[in-house]
């Protein structure tokens, strides 16, 4: 595990010490070997992990008398699978970078920082550890996104992300500090032992509290979100892309992480609260963001949006606090990162070849982009759901959990916020590849030929793209991944076994259960209708005037919606300060 | 004050209200220190010779932690420097910038340059001092780097930006703040390769309170002060360039 | 409200401060240092939790080796911190620094190219 962290970070210290003259290629070779051997090392601790969960007492401070003293690195297979997602997109991102990059070089070092830093995160089984490994991967990603200072929509970006993030990175702390002062050690499983059995006291409420709205501000969960459009409307495609695929979704990670170790004893006679409150803010997430996604002009942000509402569905399995929902979530985190990376980057190919990824721009224009128009729409036929892609294995997943513990309709709404999300990748589609006119929406600017790209470019960008989301359409329905998946899911919500494994060395390999079948006749219907909604909702809105217009009340609603996403980042703090003073008196509440 | 003022305020004294009231529940103030931290100090000293335990938790019990942090620092001032280049449409140039009368830096008395100038040395010593003692005494890599780089400060307060350039160009930082950082790297790599685990104490242990001891707690102290020297010396440089000598180019 | 959880509540204030003063703010320069009092509100918080009456700083140098101290994880957690921060604020007052070029002043409502 140290390798994982260490090896990208070197890669890193190494490339910035280059003098200019080293050849690019140089640069880029070593970049992308770094990655590739984090993501080899990844997927050697996600295969490992699958037997039994990996600890690694970083500088040989083993635990005295089954007291932590050092920090512990802990690998299970959610956690290794987050953070193999993340190597794999780092290195077919960097590929696609390829002697091309023509500012300023230090985009490799922050790219690879980014990934040792985010492998710290996943694997930290300290809180403090936790919290210095966010920070660090935080303060690469807000310096990728800020990387074109001369405009002006780059800087908003950068400085929205950063200063949201970075308040809620120091709730985060606040909360830890007071639960390091509580329970007297900052390692995870330690806490988990000694809170067992204890009831709720102030200080773990106040913990709980600050550290869900911390991690609910980088996991962009509403009303903690409106950092994240923002910035990956500006942030540069190919980070956009490992961005959306794992930056939110890994402190979603984080939160389950938590709810399983250090809070699992306090919490436990309140499951069904705490339910109720994780499943309001999944719905709300995944409800917002996908109605913002449909209305959106811009592409990229477009995409954004979509992440947030796909990270409201992953959210929603987790709420379930079953094993499947886990292993939904964490299988539904993989598909969508796999087929977001894809549309990010092909998204990153428009701007290249045509200067622009404003959809008005693109309507009625005398030329059509049909390789591009069928990547969008498999993508979005993806986002809806379809199988084979990931996406649909992990609804599956998610939807059982939902039934098992009888919040059934929460399926309903992950449905529909698929469908809309899809709907609206697809009407991209659309525009792009069939010329098709778009009545109504913004004007965008008049196109402007900026694309040098060529041949070369195209095949380099799309061919990444295109075989990340075969990935997730070749892995969805594979039985292995899907009995991985749920076995890891079964381990993730094991407390006891967590803390066996990290303080007294007992780790234990549990039998593979039967893979699910997600090839049941419902469900297949199910998604057949998203996807059908998804595709009269597209046609309805190229052939008329859009709902958003036509229906006034509707339409008003969703123009307020549209305002509150204001831009303006004392906006954005006082609903971040409200969200947690929220969070804050409701658990105060419910846990009395 | 706007109605978003009015709302945020509200909302921070509902934060505040929860905050207080929780708070108030924590063990108070003095009566006793978490478990693990004072375990952490016994076995600072009595397993490591290191007389800082601050130090030593940080070089070694948490090693970790601190290259996490390490590494923050760099990509700073990595970004720094992005964020701060030197932009199509400007042109940088040898301080003072303009002729414009409101752009010239006023001209730095006697007094101050020759304070300044003759605190630079000393400034430079006492920083290092304090990195390279830091598993003994007070201090460690962070705050003496910190020092060090207040020294550059001080050349500019000077009046010679030419000479801060010349004394600290970019790309030597850029050389040493990637031998603070990566060095921190290797040698927790090269504890790794000898079975000691990744950031694993490999020297020998010494005496406590002499200099050379503690084994790498005192190595990994100096690297990180030379990376934070060379780091916030990079920033320093950057935000002076953009104030005093970047700006657009005369049409 | 008892003394003895003074500095913990001293903490909170100067973090309620640091939020009052960022949503109220017009400027971004102001923002961005309201942000670093809110970080310092943690320091305060860490080195309270890790205080003890009667013991000493975690310097064994000239005290003997069985006296009393305080705990020096969140004394090294403080350092980490007021790293980090400073990492962060340095970045964010380069984007103020670009802000300004572009629009003249440093007021986020002139930040407006990303809405909606």
């Amino acid at each position: 595990m140290p390798l994982a962290i260490a090896v990208p970070l070197l890669a890193a210290v190494v490339l910035r010490s280059l003098p200019p003259s080293v050849d690019r290629r140089v640069r880029d070779g070593l970049a992308v070997l770094s990655a590739a051997a984090t993501a080899l090392v990844t997927a050697w601790l996600l295969r490992a992990s699958a037997a039994e969960t990996l600890v690694h007492w970083v500088a040989g401070w083993t635990p005295r008398e089954e007291n932590a003293i050092g920090i512990a690195l802990v690998a299970d297979p959610i956690g290794a699978g987050i953070a193999a997602l993340g190597a794999v997109l780092m290195t077919a991102v960097l590929l696609t970078k390829w002697n091309r990059e023509t500012v300023d070089d230090r985009s490799h070092t922050l790219a690879l920082i980014f990934l040792g830093g985010f492998c710290g995160f996943a694997f930290a089984g300290d809180l403090l550890t936790l919290f210095v490994f966010l920070e660090t991967t935080s303060i690469a990603a807000y310096a990728i996104t800020g990387y074109r200072p001369q405009e002006l929509a780059s800087l908003q970006g950068a400085v929205n992300f950063a200063l949201t993030n970075t308040i809620g990175a120091t709730l985060f702390l606040t909360g830890a500090a007071v639960l390091y002062a509580h329970a007297g050690t900052p390692n995870l499983a330690e806490i988990a032992e000694l809170l067992n059995g204890a009831g709720v006291e102030a200080p773990t409420v106040i913990a709980l509290g600050l550290m869900t709205a911390g991690l609910f501000t980088k996991a962009a969960v509403v009303p903690f979100h409106f950092w994240h459009a923002d910035s990956h409307a500006v942030a540069p495609s190919w980070a956009a892309a490992f961005f959306s695929a794992v930056l939110i979704q890994v402190a979603l990670y984080a939160i389950a992480r938590l709810h399983w170790t250090a809070f699992a004893g306090p919490v436990e006679a309140h499951t069904d609260e705490l339910r109720a409150f994780y499943a309001v803010f999944a719905v709300l997430t995944a409800g917002v963001a996908a109605v913002m996604c449909l209305v959106q002009d811009d592409l990229k942000r477009m995409l954004a949006f979509s992440t947030v509402a796909h990270l409201g569905i992953a959210a929603i399995g987790f709420a379930t606090f079953e094993p499947d929902g886990i292993a939904g979530a964490g299988t539904y985190v993989v598909g969508h990162g796999l087929v977001k990376a894809g549309l990010f980057l092909a998204a990153g190919w428009l701007l290249v070849q045509h200067g622009t990824v404003s959809l008005a721009a693109f309507s009625g224009r005398a030329y059509r982009l049909p390789l591009l128009g069928g990547i969008l729409a498999v993508g979005g036929l993806g986002l809806a759901g379809l199988p084979p892609f990931g996406m649909y294995t992990g609804k599956v997943l998610i939807d059982e959990a939902a039934e098992a513990v009888g919040y059934g309709w929460l399926s309903y709404v992950a449905l529909a916020a698929a469908a809309l999300t899809g709907a609206a990748v697809l009407r991209a589609a659309a525009l792009v590849g069939l010329r098709a006119t778009d009545r109504g929406g913004d004007r965008g600017d008049p196109d402007r030929d900026g694309g040098q790209g060529g041949q070369r470019v195209t095949l380099l960008i799309l061919v990444p793209a295109v075989a990340l989301m075969a990935a997730s359409a070749v892995i969805g329905p594979l039985p292995t991944f899907i009995a991985a998946a749920e076995e890891a899911g079964e381990r993730f919500v094991e407390v006891d076994a967590y803390v066996d494994a990290v303080l007294h060395g007992e780790a234990v390999a549990e039998p593979r259960p039967e893979p699910e079948d997600i090839f049941t006749a419902e469900s297949l219907v199910e998604s057949a209708l998203a996807a059908l909604a998804a595709l009269i909702l597209v046609a309805a809105s190229l052939a008329i005037r859009p709902t958003a217009a036509a229906l006034a009340p509707l339409g008003a609603a969703v123009g307020g919606l549209r305002r509150v996403h204001s831009g303006h980042v004392g906006d954005y703090v006082t609903w971040l300060v409200a969200g947690t003073a929220a969070i804050g008196i409701t658990l105060s509440t419910l846990l009395r | 004050m706007s109605a978003r003022g009015f709302i945020g305020l509200a909302a921070v004294v509902l934060l505040g209200a929860w905050l207080v009231e929780g708070l108030l529940g924590l063990p108070g103030f003095g009566e006793d220190a978490p478990a693990y931290g004072l375990a952490l100090a016994d076995l600072a000293l009595a397993e490591r010779n290191a007389t800082n335990a601050v130090s030593a938790v940080l070089f070694d019990l948490r090693a970790l932690d601190t290259l996490g942090e390490a590494l923050a620092l760099f990509a700073g001032a990595a970004a720094v420097q992005t964020v701060l280049r030197e932009l199509a449409g400007e042109e940088e140039s040898e301080p003072p910038a303009s002729t414009a009368v409101d752009r010239r830096p006023a001209p730095t008395g006697d007094a101050v340059r020759a304070v300044a100038l003759w605190l630079v040395a000393p400034t430079v010593l006492y920083g290092a001092y304090i990195a390279a003692r830091g598993h003994v005494s007070v201090g460690g890599g962070f705050q003496g780097g910190a020092i060090v780089a207040a020294a550059v400060a001080l050349v500019f307060l000077a009046g010679r930006q030419a000479t801060m350039h010349h004394l600290a160009p970019e790309s030597a930082l850029d050389i040493t703040e990637s031998i603070g950082a990566g060095g921190f790297l290797v040698v927790g790599l090269v504890a790794l390769a000898t079975g000691a685990g990744f950031l694993g104490n490999v020297l020998p242990l010494g005496e406590a309170g002499r200099l050379l001891s503690a084994g790498t707690i005192g190595v990994l102290s100096v690297l990180i002060g030379l990376e934070a020297a060379s780091a916030l010396a990079t920033l320093i440089q950057k935000f002076v360039e953009q104030t005093v000598e970047i700006r657009q180019e005369e049409p | 409200m008892s003394a003895e959880h003074l500095p913990y509540l001293l903490a909170a204030w100067v973090l309620l401060t640091g939020l009052a003063g960022i949503v109220t703010s017009r400027d971004l320069v102001h923002t961005i240092m309201c942000l670093a009092v809110l970080q310092t509100s943690v320091h305060v918080l860490l080195l309270a939790i890790g205080y003890r009456h009667d013991a000493t700083a975690p310097i064994y140098d000239d005290v003997p080796a069985d006296v009393a101290v305080v705990d020096p994880v969140v004394q090294a957690l403080t350092v980490t911190d007021i790293v980090v921060g400073a990492a962060a604020t340095a970045l964010l007052l380069a984007f103020a620094v670009q802000v300004n070029k572009r629009t003249g002043s440093l007021d986020p409502a002139g930040l407006v190219a990303l809405r909606g």
